[in-house]
């Protein structure tokens, strides 16, 4: 099976990553290699200054600034560039022999002065090479990375070769704009026309995937046409028919990043009705313009205006990494949808080549190679861009509602008992959160979880607190996609809604059920009593009937539903307030305490209270007694309760409102026992029993 | 005490369960043999209001007013240390007496108990005899555990007893029959624990009390 190992290696998206970062590793160590085998020697040269080679045998040669410009491109005239590369390879020759170590040192001239130098070999290669070739590599790796995901998709191609194409330029570039003093003409030359064909590549590609991407606005025919012209503008400045160094692959570079910005506003026009492309255009378009504004108003512009550019090449580059980014976040999201969140990521990449240009600023005005006005365009230049940049990303990222309002808000919806009035406060809050353009009831559908559909277009929320699921459409005007940061969101919304709808529920359950303890309870116990009292014509009897109707409310108002209490609790409240009554009313009670375990459930506590309660109400009323005797053993999960009392006035016969039937009633409701029995005047005995709550908690 | 006058001060307002417990108060004065003339009746929380800069021996106040708590007018009755206090009340549940007896009253009356018992808690107050219920005995024990120190336990060990005792639902009386030792004595054990519960335990103990009972 090794092909078909082979094979799934190559159509992994790793597989094809890594073999990418291989190659340009291996390109990037060539490049170094070249660079360190060049001459470099320990004393600065800076163009302000002549330096003279004063070797005993060979000829003297004086260096000039010129000689020391890093971009041969940006030499006027064809002679001249001519010019500049013989000169370089005098050097060369010099410094490999004719003029060096035979005996007398070169000079450094400052005005009239002329001062030894010792030329010391230098190891160490400058800080802009590794810049370059940093950019180069990084860049390559981003194209190479978006290429991997998609290797198929036009745009992801069309990115992965700008990849390759700034990759190139940018590792030439970096060595021979370091060198020191001079290279070979022959390594200079194609180092120099690599440098044009990467940067001619660039823009070609860059051109032609903003032709496709994200609409696409011209055909494939127009793309080979794009290539077809820089290929032709590049072999003429191959060949040096096009009048000017300048001309080549400065000009052809200025004339590219404008088509690449102009193709940017079409792309941001042609996507205005379409949010997935539009928020694609937003990130790319934006670094775009941004990074190739700065390196044409910087690098191109000036030398094309045959000035000097404001900032060095080397650096120039850092903008490219700009764009490349944006790019990158654009192309990327179609597979993720998570360029807003990275637009913190973003914005530290863009902090980033900020920073490489004020590292650049810092050089400069250090090593004052550059004159004071090139530090102030910066200075202006940089609010001039930054701040507006500032200001958006701010209103990117802070544009939303806050998190703890919509929550609060769910807290206040969810306490609304008109369902239609909750439900429409249940959208609204999700207009509130994400500004959609639609929102939609979705009958039908039926998806517990909250989900990103149509690619970022719609959010799907889940039935929650009794309302339909919610289809929202369009965010932030049809501007933006939902995100994963979105969806988090409303999970969040959702899960407290229905948390808390459950707990409106159970509290209004509970509220039935004790709606309906009452109305049972008044039924039962209450209106018993008072029918009682309508057949009764003496005032004290109806007094008494009056009494204990009003005990009996009190007890259905105050039953203490609620937790399990502790069964040794319960008796004694109960033993200490028959104590209180039955002394009152001069009878005493025998009641022995004893151990009681267990807990009661509220319904059984409530029935062994008002069980006791009625027998000691009997025995004050109608016992005509002196003692009562109560009894209570604990067994296997019930209680067992006797009680005596020694009353000579029991007749045999029940009498109406004595609360007998109500006892036994409310024992039957807990699945208790109750009996009683008694002879007229040996006094009358109630048992009952009850269960307890199943389990014993502590 | 016989032939005195004591000022008492009673709050309600509902006209006639007022009615009936003036009577009640004036009958137990009447066995006592003292004169109900330094009897003040108020119906609002406002009324009182102005008359608590007066002294009163008793008072009688019910829970629920209309323009104010009744609890209210007992803790600033309590500012005075001999004033004894009774809070009042006909439908309402047991725990928010326990817990206004927690805070400082003496005693609690419901209006609607048989005639027997409502003269026995008057007289039983008139008397001085604090009236503990078995939860608040159990709340008070417990609010008083020893935490570090037997030492330092602020209650004694008959003290403890009696609480506990109390608490499992006995009389005073029984529990000095249990204890074997006087009623006087459990009785001034009860007085003792109660000066124990400082105002700020028993504003603990009554919290306590709502939260066990109210929840």
């Amino acid at each position: 099976m090794p092909d078909f190992e082979r094979n799934r290696f190559w159509t992994m998206p790793g597989g094809r990553l890594s073999a990418a970062i291989a190659i340009g590793l291996a390109f990037a160590a060539l490049m170094i290699v070249i660079a360190m085998a060049q001459p470099r020697f320990a004393p600065h040269l800076e163009g302000g200054e002549r330096l003279v080679f004063n070797g005993g045998a060979g000829p003297a040669i004086e260096i000039e600034a010129a000689d020391l410009a890093p971009e041969p491109d940006n030499i006027d005239s064809y002679p001249e560039q001519k010019h500049f590369f013989a000169r370089q390879d005098d050097f060369i020759r010099w410094l490999a022999g004719d003029g060096q170590g035979q005996g007398v040192a070169p000079h450094i001239a400052r005005g009239s002065e002329e001062a030894p130098v010792h030329l010391a070999v230098a190891y160490r290669l400058p800080f802009e090479f590794w810049m370059q070739l940093g950019v180069g590599f990084t860049v390559f790796t981003i194209s190479a990375w978006i290429w991997a995901v998609r290797p198929r998709a036009l745009a992801n191609r069309l990115f992965g070769i700008t990849g390759i194409g700034l990759g190139i330029a940018a590792s030439a570039a970096a060595i021979y704009s370091t060198r020191w003093l001079a290279l070979p003409a022959s390594l200079f030359v194609p180092l120099a026309n690599m440098n044009g064909f990467g940067a001619m590549t660039y823009g070609a590609a860059m051109i032609c995937l903003f032709l496709v991407y994200p609409v696409r606005v011209a055909n494939n025919r127009v793309l080979a046409a794009v290539a077809l012209v820089f290929a032709g503008w590049f072999l003429l400045g191959l060949f040096d028919r096009l009048g000017a160094p300048p001309l080549e692959t400065p000009l052809a570079t200025a004339v590219q990043m404008l088509l690449i910005l102009l193709l940017v506003l079409v792309q941001f026009f042609r996507s205005r009705k379409s949010p997935l492309q539009r928020a694609a255009i937003r990130w790319v378009g934006l670094s775009t313009l941004i990074g190739a504004g700065l390196f044409i108003s910087m690098a191109v512009l000036p030398v094309v205006l045959g000035a000097e550019p404001l900032i060095d090449q080397s650096y120039a580059f850092a903008f490219f990494l700009i764009v490349h980014l944006g790019v990158a976040f654009g192309l990327r999201r179609n597979a993720l949808f998570q360029t807003e969140q990275w637009s913190i990521t973003m914005l530290r990449a863009v902090s980033f080549g900020f920073l490489l240009i004020l590292v650049d600023v810092l050089l400069i005005s250090l090593l004052g190679s550059i004159g004071s006005a090139t530090v102030l365009t910066f200075l202006l230049l940089l609010p001039f861009f930054y701040l507006p940049w500032r200001g958006f990303m701010q209103r990117w990222l802070m544009g939303d509602v806050s998190v703890e309002y919509l929550l609060e808000g769910v807290a206040h919806i969810a306490l609304i008992d008109n369902e239609d009035e909750r439900c429409r406060q249940w959208e609204s809050l999700f207009t509130r959160a994400f500004s959609p353009l639609q929102i939609m009831r979705e009958r039908g559908v039926d998806h517990d979880k909250v989900m990103i559909v149509e690619d970022g277009i719609g959010l799907y929320i889940p039935p929650a607190m009794g309302c339909p699921p919610v289809l929202v459409r369009y965010k932030a005007n049809g501007t933006r996609l939902f995100q994963t940061r979105d969806q988090q969101l409303s999970e969040r919304l959702v899960a407290l809604a229905s948390s808390l709808k459950q707990e409106q529920d159970a509290f209004k359950q509970g509220v039935k059920s004790e709606r309906s303890r009452i109305s049972r309870d008044l039924h039962d116990d209450l209106s018993a009593r008072l029918v009682s009292g309508l057949t009764l014509d003496d005032a004290n009897e109806l007094k008494a009937v009056l009494r204990s109707s009003l005990a009996e409310v009190r007890s259905i108002v105050s039953a203490e539903e609620g937790d399990r209490a502790k069964l040794a609790d319960v008796l004694a409240d109960s033993r200490a307030e028959a104590a209180e009554r039955l002394e009152a009313s001069g009878m005493t009670l025998y009641w022995p305490i004893s151990d009681a375990p267990g807990w009661l459930e509220p319904a059984e506590r409530k029935t062994l209270t008002s069980v006791l309660r009625e027998i000691v109400t009997n025995a004050i009323k109608h016992s005509g007694g002196t003692r009562l005797s109560v009894q209570v053993k604990v067994d296997e999960g019930r209680i067992y309760v006797v009680s005596d009392d020694d009353g000579q006035r029991f007749n045999g016969t029940m009498r109406q409102g004595n609360g007998i039937r109500n006892m036994s009633a409310r024992l039957a409701a807990v699945q208790g026992y109750f009996d009683y029995s008694g002879r007229a005047g040996t006094g009358f005995r109630v048992s009952f029993n009850l269960p307890l709550a199943r389990r014993w908690a502590a | 005490m016989g032939g005195m006058t004591p000022r008492i001060l009673v709050v309600d307002d509902l006209g006639p369960a007022r009615r009936l417990l003036v009577d009640a108060i004036l009958s137990v004065l009447a066995k006592r043999g003292e004169s109900g003339g330094g009897l003040v009746e108020t119906s609002s929380f406002t009324e009182t209001m102005v008359l608590l800069n007066h002294k009163f021996d008793f008072a009688f106040v019910d829970l629920h007013l209309p323009d104010g708590r009744g609890w209210d007018i007992i803790r600033n009755l309590k500012k005075d240390p001999d004033i004894l206090v009774a809070a009042v009340t006909v439908m309402d549940d047991r725990a928010s007496v326990e817990a206004t007896l927690a805070a400082g009253a003496d005693g609690y009356l419901i209006k609607d108990a048989e005639p027997e018992l409502l003269h026995f808690r008057i007289e039983r107050l008139m008397a001085g005899e604090p009236s503990l219920s078995p939860a608040i005995a159990r709340m008070m024990l417990s609010h008083f555990r020893p935490v570090h120190d037997l030492d330092e336990d602020p209650l004694t060990a008959r003290e403890r007893e009696v609480l506990s005792l109390v608490g499992r639902g006995l009389r005073a009386r029984e529990a000095a029959d249990h204890l074997e030792i006087s009623a006087h004595t459990v009785r001034d054990h009860l007085k003792s624990i109660y000066r124990k519960l400082d105002v700020s335990s028993r504003a603990e103990v009554a919290i306590e009390a709502q939260k066990r009972n109210l929840a």
